[in-house]
């Protein structure tokens, strides 16, 4: 078992951050040293719970959203439907929570993930005290990364 | 053979099988070398910037300084020479972090993706690509069979 520390888990947050972004999206991320405030556009969140148990929940304001988007599809916003647009940024969230246990544990390590989701409102996953936040800038606009990690048992 | 160089900031396109494209000291700059084979036309392009927004005046002297404005140039200009969109092969070399180690301002990792994000939009596919790292870099460019040699201090090697 690798022990995780907060660290460790930043680092590997930024890291994958980084390359998800930049090789799906090909958005330029750099982490940000203090907290950003920004309007909350879209909200996932997704589930892991091997080699480690934990929760990522990906926050954007709205312009990140239509980059992302825009950019994963090569078309503009308008001509794509909800579930087009939903369902790349649920991809963009699986694979950033893979890369994130990836680099935690080792490039090969087997990871089990839940289905990736949109949020409606933080009520529906609850517990969110218990966050670490970990903010970020894509070219210009603010978003945030949060984590809650637990060992596996 | 005739050898092409380009500087910062410029392209060259040659659809002539006996002319090499040159150029030297790619450190955060990237080359974006695109190759149609089957009309044998070669072009390469410096670009040193991602975005144009910065400085507009430049990207209307040197359109090819930066990302969004000299990609569209350098395409335009193989097809004049003959190239056809569908056979454009796209490599990119270059990019590397010398100035900041920490990555903050990593130009090198900026122009990259702005590149990537252009070709990608623009339905051009990168086939190979030879980028990062802390290194600076010469890339020449066969027209006649699309060969790329990348060389830093004494090394070379085909990309």
């Amino acid at each position: 078992m690798v022990e995780i520390n907060e660290h460790k888990a930043r680092q590997a947050l930024i890291k994958a951050s980084k390359d998800t972004l930049g090789e799906m999206a090909f958005l330029d991320v750099m982490e940000l040293e203090e907290a950003a405030d920004f309007k909350v556009g879209q909200q996932l969140f997704i589930e892991f719970s091997h080699p480690i148990r934990g929760r990522m929940l990906l926050s954007f304001p709205l312009e990140i959203k239509q980059a992302i988007v825009e950019n994963i599809h090569a078309t503009d916003w308008e001509s794509l439907s909800f579930d087009e647009i939903d369902d790349c940024l649920l991809e963009l969230l699986n694979i950033l929570a893979g890369n994130f246990l990836r680099e935690l544990h080792e490039e090969s390590v087997k990871v089990q993930l839940s289905f990736p989701r949109v949020l409606f409102s933080l009520d529906e996953i609850g517990d969110i005290e218990n966050f670490y936040v970990y903010y970020f800038d894509a070219e210009g606009s603010p978003f945030s990364v949060s984590l809650s990690l637990k060992e596996e048992e | 053979m005739m050898r092409l160089d380009v500087g910062i900031g410029e392209w060259q396109v040659s659809n002539r099988p006996e002319d090499e494209l040159k150029t030297y000291a790619l450190g955060s700059c990237v080359a974006v070398l695109a190759y149609d084979p089957k009309n044998r036309v070669a072009g390469l392009i410096h670009v040193a910037l991602p975005d144009s927004k910065v400085n507009q005046d430049k990207a209307l002297k040197l359109p090819g300084y930066f990302a969004d404005t000299g990609l569209p140039v350098l395409f335009e200009e193989m097809q004049k020479k003959g190239a056809a969109k569908k056979n454009i092969k796209v490599k990119l070399t270059g990019g590397s972090s010398i100035m900041d180690q920490n990555r903050h301002f990593d130009i090198g990792r900026r122009n990259t993706i702005a590149i990537k994000r252009y070709l990608w939009k623009n339905g051009y596919g990168v086939v190979k690509e030879d980028t990062g790292g802390n290194s600076s870099r010469t890339v020449s460019f066969k027209v006649g069979d699309g060969t790329i040699l990348v060389s830093n201090a004494g090394k070379s090697w085909e990309i």
